[in-house]
């Protein structure tokens, strides 16, 4: 709703669950640093290469640290 | 309005067109409405663009909740809802109280589930409890979670991954957007009596 594409597609709306921002650009960075050592993988592509099944394990591992 | 063409050869081919929409209408408990769409108030023919067969196979199709957004931790039942969906195997779901040529609102329900579990799916969230008695069109997204859609990787791949971490709420947008076309899809129920008629008389005429 508040991404520019967003403009013009809602007559009224009602929020309901969190807010738009729920981490700062640096702490979803550490995130998602934290996610690719996780899941053993060093860049982009290795992380492109990993199945399904796998980023949701480390997904799954993640959420329990 | 379809034009009189169309209606004369949905008038005379009733009989035969009946048995594939009563098909339908059982499948369908919460049958696809005709929603008036802006081209039609704008005076196009809607089996102009509409390309009949394929708006039937989907309505054939999807008659239950579409697969569950990767990502999705959800332990929700799945259950088994009649009911009709169009487009994108199933990501966007519509419910509408009935088939008809009246105009009604649309809410757009988008799940929450903290970005990174829940889905459209769940049957918590089944429309048809708000389309009924609110006589509304509802719709419902899926969209990508966890680390399939918020995975900010902007500081490890570059320029190309800057908007890495908002492609969930991206595609969110692009279903949002998608609706508006979607529902003039959906106008198909009431059209397609039209387009059968036609293409059975095509057919009688050997074209």
């Amino acid at each position: 709703m508040t991404t520019v594409t967003a403009r013009g597609l809602f007559h009224k709306a009602t929020m309901q669950s969190s807010t738009p921002v729920v981490a700062s650009t640096t702490q979803a960075a550490r995130v998602a640093q934290a996610y690719m050592k996780i899941a053993g993988v060093g860049s982009i592509k290795e992380l492109q290469e990993l199945s399904m099944a796998k980023m949701l394990d480390a997904q799954t591992k993640l959420f329990e640290t | 309005m379809p034009s009189e063409r169309a209606k004369s050869y949905a008038n005379s081919h009733s009989t035969l067109v009946a048995p594939e929409l009563l098909a339908i209408a059982l499948l369908a408990v919460f049958v696809l409405g005709y929603i008036q769409s802006r081209a039609n108030t704008a005076g196009v023919a809607l089996e102009d663009f509409f390309d009949c067969e394929r708006a039937f196979a989907d309505v054939r199709r999807l008659v239950a909740f579409g697969p569950r957004p990767s990502g999705s931790q959800a332990l929700g039942r799945t259950g088994e809802f009649i009911m009709t969906a169009l487009r994108a195997a199933g990501a966007t779901v519509v419910w509408t109280p009935r088939a008809d040529a009246n105009k009604r609102p649309v809410m757009v329900w988008v799940h929450g589930g903290g970005f990174s579990e829940d889905s459209a799916r769940d049957t918590w969230y089944d429309g048809a409890t708000l389309a009924g008695p609110g006589d509304i069109v509802v719709v419902t997204l899926q969209y990508r979670l966890g680390a399939f859609g918020f995975l900010k990787l902007a500081g490890i791949g570059g320029e190309d991954y800057a908007g890495s971490g908002n492609l969930g709420i991206w595609i969110r947008s692009r279903r949002s957007n998608g609706c508006s076309r979607t529902l003039r899809h959906l106008a198909t129920i009431r059209t397609m009596s039209h387009c059968l008629a036609n293409r059975q008389a095509r057919r009688a005429r050997g074209s």
